[in-house]
């Protein structure tokens, strides 16, 4: 292969990558354009327009099922049970035997993620996953 | 002061007959075990039949090649001790090592201590002669000490394996101390009566450091809603069965309801406190609510509600609306009794152009069992007055049938029923549908946190940005589309 044969060879090559970088860059932009066409054409401009679901309960409040497991105790344990949001304020709080699997039904912001158990001196943090919370009195 | 439950015999668990407490390792689950406050260094349960020394479960240790008394150990709850032997019976998984021993220690409580352990007092020291049991199984008796017996206070009892040499490990079980079980699990394992004021006072079953009402044996808890340190927002429309402008602003209070149980989980007591805060109607509407569920004669009087003469609304000698299947507290029958028209703009509170006019604040009681006693109709359980219970509803323009709930929740027995279905409503009694529009759009929304409220003839998507997006996705998008974040809300268009 001579010198003109290898210049024009890495020519091509150079060509073939600008060609393909063209390409994949179209391509992006081609995507990004029809992305927010589809957005735009989706999104209700007013509220005639809006069509919710009838399942919707129009309330920024999320519903949560505390299962809790009960330790078999010694002798019955009688406190105060408190469920309270992250931050600590309290949304339950009733009088629970240590030793009783249970659920107990909240109602907290659906911004929430998790919840704070209080029972006697101790305080658990639990997630809430799919309107669903879980803790155990038995140690891990 | 507090009751000492009677001690209840869980065959086959950590359990505890009158005057002795068990470790026999049957839970099976050390954990259970822990939680009853016994304590474990370096031993496990084991179910090997060539190990279990009784039942199904035994404790096996680590290889005993250290002689210090805290490297491997179980150690017992609070026991108030009376005299008698600690028995248990020990045994070996193989017979090598140099030495192999038990020592076994009491340990005062200190206030300051690591789990309120005070220093502890060696009293018996045992060493192993060789060969060690392996298949056969070595019985302990042992006097409790006279130092700890029929004190005021309660002692815990360390039993420590030691060793040197070899690998065997020490298999025990069936531990009995004579004494009265005195830990509290629920309090991180400290004994009964661990500070002074930690009594029950009021002599209700919770002791004075978990109870809400600690000196009032009528009262015990206090759950709220939306929370204990915040408030909901209702907001309403009030031209139903049309649309409106969906300002959402013709009626908006602020909302938290404080539910007081007792020791039985009985509700004593609920106080609602709402915040009167805007009314952009034309309409005198009146507010209130249905507590799904509860009959009227379960409640004994309702107080602190706003109530002109010649009312609208007709009531029973408790305090609820007469002629009602569910209990209904009327919390105002006209906005405008309670907040004056300024004087100028539509309605109160929601034209800038027009004086801001102060907050209205009622505080609605309702009782349900005054000083223990009950109402007519008896008590009702807290779980049977969750948050889904409380039915908020507006009565517009002084026609008593016209109501306006939310989504979904059922009317009264005063709606007029036969406006359903009519202009832009599209109810549907039969499929538990109502006061929704075609498209599913509700009369009123209910924000748990406080909201600030769009401006007349505002609305409400064009104040706040993505409250379609919200809408449109059931909630799960933009869950704070009220929030004051940037992008999401047009100030120009809120109060």
């Amino acid at each position: 292969m001579n010198v003109f044969e290898r210049k024009v060879k890495r020519f091509m090559k150079k060509t073939n990558y600008l060609i393909a970088a063209l390409l994949l860059g179209s391509f992006m932009l081609d995507g990004c354009r029809k992305n927010d066409f589809i957005i735009q054409e989706e999104l209700p401009k007013n509220l005639n327009e809006l069509n919710a679901s009838e399942n919707f309960s129009w309330t920024t409040e999320m519903p949560v099922t505390i299962q809790i497991t009960g330790l078999p105790t010694i002798e019955e344990v009688r406190s105060n049970l408190r469920i309270a949001m992250a931050d600590g304020s309290i949304v339950f709080s009733g009088v629970h035997r240590m030793d009783l699997d249970t659920t107990y039904s909240v109602v907290v912001p659906s911004t929430e993620t998790s919840l704070k158990i209080m029972y006697g001196s101790q305080s658990y943090d639990v997630g809430i996953s799919g309107n669903q919370a879980q803790f155990s009195f038995i140690p891990e | 002061m507090k009751k000492i439950g009677i001690a209840i015999l869980f065959s086959g668990l950590v359990n505890v007959v009158i005057g002795q407490v068990k470790l026999t390792c049957e839970s099976g689950n050390r954990g259970i075990d822990i939680g009853n406050c016994w304590s474990f260094g370096a031993n496990s349960y084991t179910n090997s039949n060539s190990l279990v020394i009784a039942g199904q479960y035994s404790s096996r240790s680590n290889q005993l090649t250290n002689t210090s008394p805290t490297a491997s150990w179980i150690k017992s709850p609070w026991i108030k001790f009376v005299s008698g032997n600690i028995t248990f019976k020990a045994k070996f998984d193989n017979g090598t090592g140099t030495t192999r021993g038990i020592k076994l220690y009491y340990i005062p409580y200190s206030q300051n201590g690591s789990a309120y352990e005070g220093t502890p007092v060696l009293f018996y020291d045992y060493s192993f002669s060789a060969p060690f049991p392996v298949s056969s199984v070595q019985n302990f008796s042992v006097p409790v000490p006279t130092a700890i017996i029929g004190n005021s206070t309660s002692y815990k009892i360390r039993v420590s394996f030691v060793g040197s040499g070899g690998n065997s490990r020490i298999i025990t079980d069936e531990y009995v101390f004579p004494g009265t079980y005195w830990s509290e699990p629920a309090h991180d394992c400290r004994p009964r009566f661990y500070s002074l004021g930690n009594n029950d006072d009021d002599d209700d079953g919770v002791c004075n450091d978990d109870d809400d009402y600690p000196t009032n044996p009528h009262s015990t808890s206090t759950s709220y809603y939306p929370s204990q340190n915040g408030y909901g927002t209702l907001a309403f429309e009030d031209q139903w069965p049309q649309k409106g402008e969906y300002d959402l602003n013709d009626i908006v209070v602020n909302y938290k309801i404080s539910t007081i149980t007792n020791a039985n989980n009985k509700v004593v007591e609920v106080n609602a406190k709402f915040i009167l805060r805007a009314t952009g109607a034309g309409y005198h509407n009146g507010f209130g609510f249905q507590l799904d569920g509860i009959a009227p004669n379960k409640i004994i009087s309702v107080s602190g509600n706003s109530i002109a003469p010649g009312s609208i609304f007709s009531f029973n000698s408790n305090g609820t609306e007469a002629g009602q299947t569910f209990a209904n507290i009327i919390v105002f029958d006209d906005f405008y009794n309670s907040m004056e028209w300024p004087g100028s703009g539509i309605g109160i509170n929601t034209d800038k152009n027009a004086p801001f006019v102060p907050y209205d604040t009622l505080n609605v009681k309702i009782v349900f069992i005054n000083n223990g006693v009950q109402a007519a109709g008896g008590t009702v359980s807290s779980s049977s007055l969750t948050a889904d219970k409380f039915n908020f509803y507006i009565v517009t323009n002084q026609e008593r049938g016209r109501e306006i709930h939310l989504a979904d929740k059922v009317p009264t027995n005063k709606a007029n029923t036969s406006l359903f279905g009519t202009e832009e409503d599209k109810s549907s009694p039969g499929n538990g549908k109502y006061y929704r529009t075609e498209n599913n759009l509700p009369w009123a929304i209910n924000v748990l946190q406080s909201f600030d409220y769009p401006k007349e003839k505002s609305p409400i998507n064009e104040a706040y940005m993505h409250f379609i997006e919200w809408a449109r996705s059931s909630g799960t998008l933009y869950p704070n589309w009220f929030s004051n974040t940037s992008g999401y809300r047009d100030a120009t268009k809120i109060y």
